[in-house]
C-alpha cells in the first residue's frame, strides 16, 4: 500500500509541476472569458438561464481542455519515467508493475480531481443564487466528466508501455471523444431522472473509454439510435443493453491488453 | 549477446568491462529482469529473475545517467524509493539517514535534486541504491559524473560494502577506478565474455622484466632501451630467457644495473589486449 501511494503521490506532484499542465491551467483561465458571453445577454433572458448557460459554458470548456490534457498526462506518466531513467529504478523494486500503472493512474486521477473540484465551484458559483433544483445533475455531470476522463488517463498510461507516446495520444484522443459524447448525451439530453441515468451512464461512459475496439461500439450507438426512432425517445433499457454489450466487449480487450502488458514488461 | 555466463560470489565487486556497445549494460538488464533473454536464463540468488518479484528487496540498482525525480528534496526521493523497497515506516527514517550519510549528502538533504550539480546527483542515485541495505549492488558507471574527491568517497564506500557482505556488480569505461576497487573483472566484447579473472593475477607479473641500468657511454646504449631519467635507461625483456642475454651485453658495455624487475601490466594495457586480439 506504501509503494502505490508512493507512486501516485510522486506523479500527482510531477503533473502539477509538469510545464503542460501549467500551460493547460492557463489557457483555461485565458478561456474562461467565454462564460462571459451568456452574461453578456443577461437582458434579453432570464437570470436563470442565463447561470445554466454559464455554467454548461464551464464543463463544456472543462471537457474541451481535458479532452487534450488527460491524453497527454496519461502518457506522459510512463514516458517521462522511461525518458528519465527512473522506469529501470522502478522496475527494479519489488513492486509489480500493475502495482506502478494503477499508482499512476490515481496520481493522473488526483490532479484531475482538483481540476474537477475547481470547475465544480466555479459552476456552483455561477448557479447559486437561482438553480438550486439542477445541482444534483450539474454534480453528476461532473462526476461523469472526472469518470470520463481519468479513465483514458489509465488506458494512456497501459497503452504507452508499448505504443509510440503520438500513437498512444491519438487513441486516447479518438476514445475520449466518443466517451465524452456518450456521457454528455445520457446527462443532459435525457428527459429521464437521475438515479434512472447513474448506471447505464456510468456504464456506457466506462466501457467506451476504456475498450480499443471504438467501431464496435457504433453498433451499440446503431442499435440506441433504432430504439429512439422506433419509441420515439430513447428508452433507459436500450441504455442499459448498450452498456452490457459495451462492457463485455471492455472486459475482453482489457484482459488482451493485461496479456500484452505482462509481455512486454 | 552469446554465451554469457556470470557467476557471483558473496562479498565480492565484479568489475564488467568492455568497449562502447559490447553489450554490458544489457547484460545488467537481462540480469535484472528489465529485458528477457531469446534463450538462457538469469538468476539471483538462485532465482529465476521476475520483475517485481520480492527478491528485489535484496537488490540495489543504480542506473547510468539518472536524472531522478528532480522535483523532489534528496531525502524526500529517498523516502518514496524506502516505500518502494517496502520498507517499514518506522525503520524508513533511520535507513534514509544511513543512506544520506554514507553517500555524503546529509548536508543537502533538504535541497531538491534539480538544484544539485551532477555529482551529488550521481551520489543521490547511489543512496536510493543503497538504501535498503542490499545483499547485491548493481552500479552501472557509479563514479562517470564524480570529481576525485567524490570517486575516492564511493571507493571508500563500496570497499566497507563489500567488507559487510555486499556483492557488488559494477560496469564502468573508467579502468582505473576498476583497477582500485575490484576483485575480480570481466571483459566483454563483441556481446560475450572475453576475458575473466581475479584482477591481482591479471595485474601481476607476467614473463616479462624490466631492467634499469646507468651507461658511462650514451652511444652504446641498445637499441630499444628508452631514457628513464638523466642517468638511468629502461630496457625490456620480453622473457626470462632473454633477461641473461640481455644482461650479457650490459655487462660487456660496463653498464651499471640499477634494478631488475618483473613487468606489471595496466588494467588499461590487458584490457586493450582483449579487445583488439583477432
Amino acid at each position: 500500500m506504501n509503494a502505490l501511494v508512493a507512486i501516485a503521490r510522486t506523479q500527482f506532484r510531477r503533473t502539477m509541476r509538469s510545464r503542460v499542465f501549467l500551460a493547460c491551467v492557463l489557457v483555461a483561465i485565458a478561456c474562461a472569458a467565454i462564460v462571459v458571453e451568456p452574461i453578456v445577454n443577461i437582458r434579453t433572458q432570464t437570470p436563470g438561464s442565463v447561470a445554466a448557460a454559464a455554467a454548461w459554458e464551464v464543463i463544456s470548456l472543462f471537457s474541451t481542455l481535458g479532452f487534450g490534457l488527460v491524453a497527454i498526462l496519461g502518457v506522459s506518466a510512463i514516458h517521462s519515467e522511461t525518458r528519465d531513467k527512473t522506469w529501470q529504478a522502478l522496475l527494479c523494486k519489488p513492486i509489480s508493475p500493475w502495482k506502478i500503472v494503477v499508482g499512476k493512474f490515481l496520481g493522473v486521477m488526483a490532479v484531475m480531481s482538483a481540476l474537477t473540484a475547481f470547475v465544480w465551484g466555479c459552476v456552483h458559483v455561477l448557479v447559486a443564487v437561482s438553480l438550486h433544483r439542477y445541482f444534483p445533475r450539474l454534480d453528476l455531470a461532473l462526476a461523469f466528466e472526472l469518470l470520463g476522463l481519468t479513465i483514458p488517463a489509465a488506458l494512456a498510461i497501459c497503452l504507452s508501455l508499448r505504443i509510440h507516446p503520438i500513437a498512444s495520444a491519438i487513441i486516447v484522443l479518438l476514445l475520449r471523444y466518443d466517451a465524452l459524447d456518450a456521457l454528455f448525451d445520457a446527462v443532459t439530453s435525457s428527459q429521464h431522472s437521475t438515479a434512472v441515468l447513474l448506471v447505464p451512464a456510468t456504464l456506457i461512459g466506462a466501457a467506451r473509454a476504456i475498450a480499443p475496439p471504438y467501431d464496435l461500439f457504433i453498433l451499440g450507438d446503431t442499435l440506441s439510435s433504432a430504439a429512439t426512432i422506433l419509441w420515439g425517445r430513447q428508452l433507459w433499457i436500450t441504455g442499459y443493453a448498450t452498456a452490457l454489450v459495451a462492457l463485455v466487449l471492455a472486459s475482453a480487450s482489457y484482459l488482451l491488453r493485461h496479456r500484452e502488458l505482462a509481455k512486454a514488461v | 549477446m552469446a554465451g554469457l555466463s556470470l557467476r557471483l560470489r558473496k562479498g565480492e565487486i565484479y568489475g564488467l568491462l568492455g568497449p562502447n556497445g559490447a553489450g554490458k549494460s544489457t547484460a545488467l538488464h537481462c540480469l535484472l529482469g528489465l529485458l528477457r533473454p531469446s534463450r538462457g536464463t538469469a538468476t539471483l540468488f538462485g532465482r529465476n529473475v521476475d520483475v517485481g518479484a520480492p527478491l528485489f528487496r535484496r537488490v540495489g540498482y543504480m542506473p547510468e545517467d539518472w536524472t531522478a525525480y528532480d522535483f523532489l528534496t534528496v531525502s524526500e526521493m529517498l523516502s518514496t524509493f524506502a516505500d518502494l523497497q517496502g520498507v517499514d515506516r518506522t525503520e524508513r527514517r533511520a535507513l534514509v539517514a544511513r543512506a544520506l550519510d554514507r553517500s555524503g549528502l546529509t548536508e543537502h538533504a533538504s535541497r531538491r535534486l534539480r538544484r544539485l550539480s551532477k555529482g551529488m546527483r550521481q551520489r543521490a542515485s547511489l543512496a536510493q541504491a543503497i538504501l535498503g541495505e542490499p545483499d547485491l549492488l548493481v552500479l552501472d558507471e557509479p563514479t562517470k559524473e564524480l570529481d576525485p574527491l567524490g570517486r575516492r568517497d564511493v571507493r571508500v564506500l563500496l570497499g566497507e560494502l563489500a567488507r559487510s557482505g555486499v556483492t557488488i556488480l559494477m560496469s564502468s569505461h573508467l579502468l582505473s577506478e576498476i583497477e582500485t576497487v575490484c576483485d575480480r573483472i570481466g571483459v566483454m566484447h563483441r556481446g560475450s565474455l572475453a576475458a575473466e579473472g581475479d584482477l591481482d593475477s591479471i595485474l601481476a607479473a607476467r614473463d616479462s622484466r624490466i631492467l634499469r641500468f646507468s651507461v658511462t657511454e650514451p652511444a652504446r646504449v641498445p637499441e630499444g632501451a628508452v631514457r628513464e631519467s638523466a642517468d638511468v635507461w629502461r630496457w625490456r625483456a620480453a622473457s626470462k630467457s632473454d633477461v641473461h642475454a640481455q644482461l650479457g651485453y650490459l655487462a660487456e658495455i660496463g653498464a651499471d644495473i640499477v634494478s631488475v624487475q618483473p613487468e606489471s601490466v595496466r588494467l588499461e594495457d590487458y584490457f586493450i589486449e582483449v579487445v583488439t586480439r583477432p
